[in-house]
């Protein structure tokens, strides 16, 4: 009997333990399903460069997906964009100039609208069609897609309705000849005249695309010291700078190599030169190339700049300082303690 | 002299002669060996692109059709090629210059230029080469008295083509420029080397032609010597082009190639040697299948959360903020989770902008407007706040609408709450919303990075109080949250 009373205790046990994890299993899907946001958009590409020849046409493919919960209410627009003439971030204009792009995606209607559902994936097509007498030149646009819940949003009293727009940018070079008419130029190298012995010199360039359309920086720098010497070298890491626009050119050490692998950590947006104490001049020379297609044409600036302890100097000042009050302090002291 | 004596000393004299004969040609055969422990490494494992413009390319367009079958070269695919490979196309000695911008499909990629005149014609060379250093670590078996070691690279059959600068099928090229061979920096009786010698298709083993790059060195040799890069140096080749695919090449499949590493002596007689098999494969095959997107997902925050150092009073959704009834002495906080996640090497921005002020029932505030029926935008603690300048927003005779940041993990933000410089003091640092009404105003980044993000996110917080002046009744505006990748 004690036997049988055991078997089923452990039964029991058993079946408990099945229950309470089932439990578990139930309980947590439900919130697994709550996780995923209500509006979660992704577009392939991001950004996307195409160079026509007037007379031509192109149709421009962008995947649109929805990953969040709720079925979507998706516009279509696009507009123009310039660069922030720093980073490449692209600074949206509410319209556009390009005559020459249109939507043509079936899904949509005449306003450019379409329904995306929660889990859907919908390629969608821009066609660019150039007559043979367009002028030339560069147009940088952002593709927009604005999207809200697909159900009248009720807000209960006062409140704010928000939209989520996601842009894929694409850059459109009207071109006869087909060469790359980039032309970079160095328009600045920013640092201070005269440096801290104590801190890192610091070298900032800017560069500026005179050309006809956007091309990759490509350069290389180095740092020296007055007895020429090469103490560091660079590499201009191969940033696009669009057509009639300026970037803050970034550097990469001239040991790495610059491929798919490069950590992103490696890529520094200035040119810093660190060791534990400098002084002296030291010369900063900076070249880059008019385009990725002629590397060999190319322009160079030199920079010097001197590095002087000025920082020891004005701790040793300000100890002095200390040293001398105190040893004013002290006689004026000694006296009063003399006469009296 | 005895004769029995004398035949005894020539047997014994013709005996020891023999030894010495036998002995000779043992040592000879004994001579010969394999280098041990030998190795060869690509610093580069990559197959170059050799393929061939299909029909249908234009001038100055910058999509490249190539064929994908019944041709010479054996690049049939794009998968070879990633973004920022510099690819030359022509014919003969003109080959024009261009940057992969994209590889998708696989008969198919785009450039960053358009094709140029001369560079379009059925049939010409698409070419991208890959190369690198080659380092060859070996052991000697025999100590060889100045002598040489010799790395022989397998090479087409034509001089001319073997030297071109264009990759080859199944073989090394040479480059078109002198390559650079490292030799080891020993500089003593053993081992002296000069510097290294290379030559184009140099040697033929076998039927098979070979580059050639030679170590000489004066000294006597040893046996067991390791040139490993730890005892001795290796011997480092530099800027070889690497093979195209081979003939039947099986993607994600690597080509092997026999190498040899010789060693010589001083009449350039192979004493010991050795075969090594080196592979070269697309490194490309796994990234070809990542697509550069960007991601950005907008998410409600429930009420009585904490963020911006308060706790909301309301609970969002996705697409609305509703305040719901307003207090006209106590600020309504409420909060959205904003995520970007992208693989574009640049990076990306959030920018927002609203449509107008809160206007009631949605109606037009001009400028910024301080009517009955406009919940304007806060002028601050301060008096200084603006869609770009920030300043405290935390005491309630301050009426209007603004918002802060609360930055979770993304790369850079402009501010965020407890931002304590300028205007403000770090409990509750605001802005207005960029207003397009007003001027036009442009879209204010928010949130961004100049690098990949995986999942950076922010909590965007609003504020809103109206004044005693405001008419009863439900205001609206609408606001824009727009994310892109930097370029």
């Amino acid at each position: 009997m004690l036997k049988k009373f055991a078997t089923n205790s452990r039964s029991a046990v058993i079946i408990s333990w099945l229950i309470i994890a089932a439990g578990f299993l139930l309980i947590s899907n439900p919130a697994l399903a709550q996780n995923k946001p209500p509006i979660d958009l992704k577009i392939t590409p991001p950004t996307y460069y195409v160079a026509i020849e007037p007379g031509k046409s192109y149709t421009h493919r962008v995947t649109l997906e929805q990953e969040g919960s709720l079925p979507l209410l998706i516009s279509a627009s696009f507009v123009d964009f310039k660069s922030d003439g720093i980073s490449g971030q692209p600074v949206l204009d509410t319209a556009a100039s390009f005559p020459y792009l249109r939507f043509i995606s079936p899904e949509a209607n005449d306003q450019g609208q379409f329904t995306l559902n929660p889990g859907q994936k919908q390629q969608l097509a821009f066609k660019i069609e150039i007559p043979n007498d367009a002028h030339e030149g560069e147009f940088p646009l952002t593709l927009l897609f604005s999207a809200r819940p697909n159900s009248e949003v009720i807000v209960g009293g006062s409140g704010s309705q928000v939209s989520a727009t996601i842009g894929s940018n694409l850059i459109v070079n009207l071109n006869r000849l087909g060469h790359d008419r980039g032309d970079l130029q160095i328009e600045d190298v920013k640092t201070t005249l005269i440096h801290d012995s104590l801190f890192p010199l610091s070298f900032t360039a800017l560069a500026r695309n005179e050309g006809q359309n956007a091309t990759t920086a490509t350069g290389s720098a180095q740092i020296t010291d007055y007895q020429g010497n090469i103490l560091a070298e660079y590499q201009v890491y191969p940033d696009m700078i669009l057509a009639d626009s300026q970037r803050q050119l970034r550097s990469v050490s001239g040991e790495i190599i610059i491929d798919k692998n490069l950590d992103p950590t490696q890529i520094s947006k200035h040119f810093l030169y660190d060791q534990p104490f400098l002084i002296g001049p030291y010369t900063f020379s900076l070249t880059l190339s008019k385009n990725g297609q002629y590397p060999d044409s190319s322009t160079t600036i030199t920079k010097t700049v001197w590095v002087l302890p000025y920082s020891v100097g004005a701790i040793f000042l300000i100890l002095l300082g200390f040293y001398t009050t105190y040893q004013i302090w002290f006689r004026k002291f000694s006296k009063k303690q003399f006469w009296s | 002299m005895h004769l029995t004596t004398r035949l005894k000393t020539l047997t014994i004299f013709f005996l020891v002669l023999a030894m010495f004969g036998l002995t000779g040609v043992v040592r000879h055969r004994t001579k010969s060996a394999s280098l041990t422990t030998a190795s060869v490494t690509l610093s580069n494992p990559r197959l170059s692109f050799r393929g061939a413009l299909n029909t249908g390319n234009s001038v100055g367009s910058s999509v490249v059709a190539i064929k994908t079958s019944g041709i010479g070269h054996t690049s049939l695919s794009t998968a070879q090629l990633v973004q920022g490979d510099t690819v030359l196309i022509g014919n003969g000695a003109s080959l024009g210059s261009y940057t992969v911008a994209a590889t998708n499909p696989a008969a198919e990629f785009t450039l960053s230029a358009g094709l140029a005149s001369g560079d379009v014609e059925e049939d010409d060379d698409v070419v991208a080469t890959q190369s690198g250093t080659l380092i060859a670590r070996f052991t000697t078996a025999n100590a060889v008295a100045n002598g040489r070691f010799r790395v022989l690279i397998p090479s087409v059959a034509s001089d001319t083509d073997a030297a071109d600068g264009i990759p080859d099928s199944d073989n090394f090229d040479f480059s078109n420029s002198a390559p650079t061979v490292t030799c080891p920096s020993n500089a003593d009786t053993t081992y002296d080397f000069v510097t290294g010698t290379a030559t184009a298709s140099a040697i033929t083993v076998s039927g098979q032609d070979y580059h050639s790059y030679e170590c000489a060195y004066s000294g006597t040799g040893a046996v067991g010597s390791p040139f490993d890069g730890s005892t001795n140096d290796y011997i480092l080749i530099s800027n070889i082009i690497n093979p195209a695919p081979a003939s039947g090449h099986s993607t994600g499949t690597a080509d092997s190639h026999a190498l040899i590493i010789q060693h010589l002596d001083s009449s350039f007689a192979v004493q010991d040697d050795v075969g090594i098999a080196v592979g070269v494969i697309e490194a490309v095959k796994v990234t070809a299948t990542v697509d550069p997107t960007i991601s950005f997902s907008i998410a409600g925050v429930a009420s009585s959360t904490s963020t911006c150092g308060v706790s909301t009073d309301v609970t969002t959704t996705a697409a609305a903020v509703p305040f719901g009834s307003l207090s006209l002495s106590a600020f309504i906080n409420a909060a959205q989770t904003l995520t970007v996640s992208t693989n574009a090497v640049n990076g990306y921005a959030v920018t927002t902008v609203a449509n107008d002020q809160l206007g009631l029932n949605g109606g037009t505030c001009t400028g910024d407007a301080t009517t009955a029926s406009c919940i304007r935008d806060s002028a601050g603690d301060n008096s200084l706040m603006s869609h770009t300048t920030s300043d405290e927003f935390n005491n309630t005779a301050t009426k209007g609408f603004g918002y802060s940041i609360h930055n979770a993990d993304a790369n850079t933000v402009p501010f965020q709450y407890t931002t304590a410089t300028g205007n403000c003091s770090g409990t509750f640092c605001a802005r207005q919303f960029a207003d397009t009404e007003d001027s036009a105003q442009a879209a204010q980044t928010i949130f961004s990075s100049s690098t990949v993000a995986d999942s950076e996110n922010i909590n965007i917080c609003y504020r809103i109080i109206p004044t005693v002046t405001n008419s009863a009744g439900d205001y609206e505006n609408y606001v824009t949250y727009t994310a892109t990748a930097t370029f």
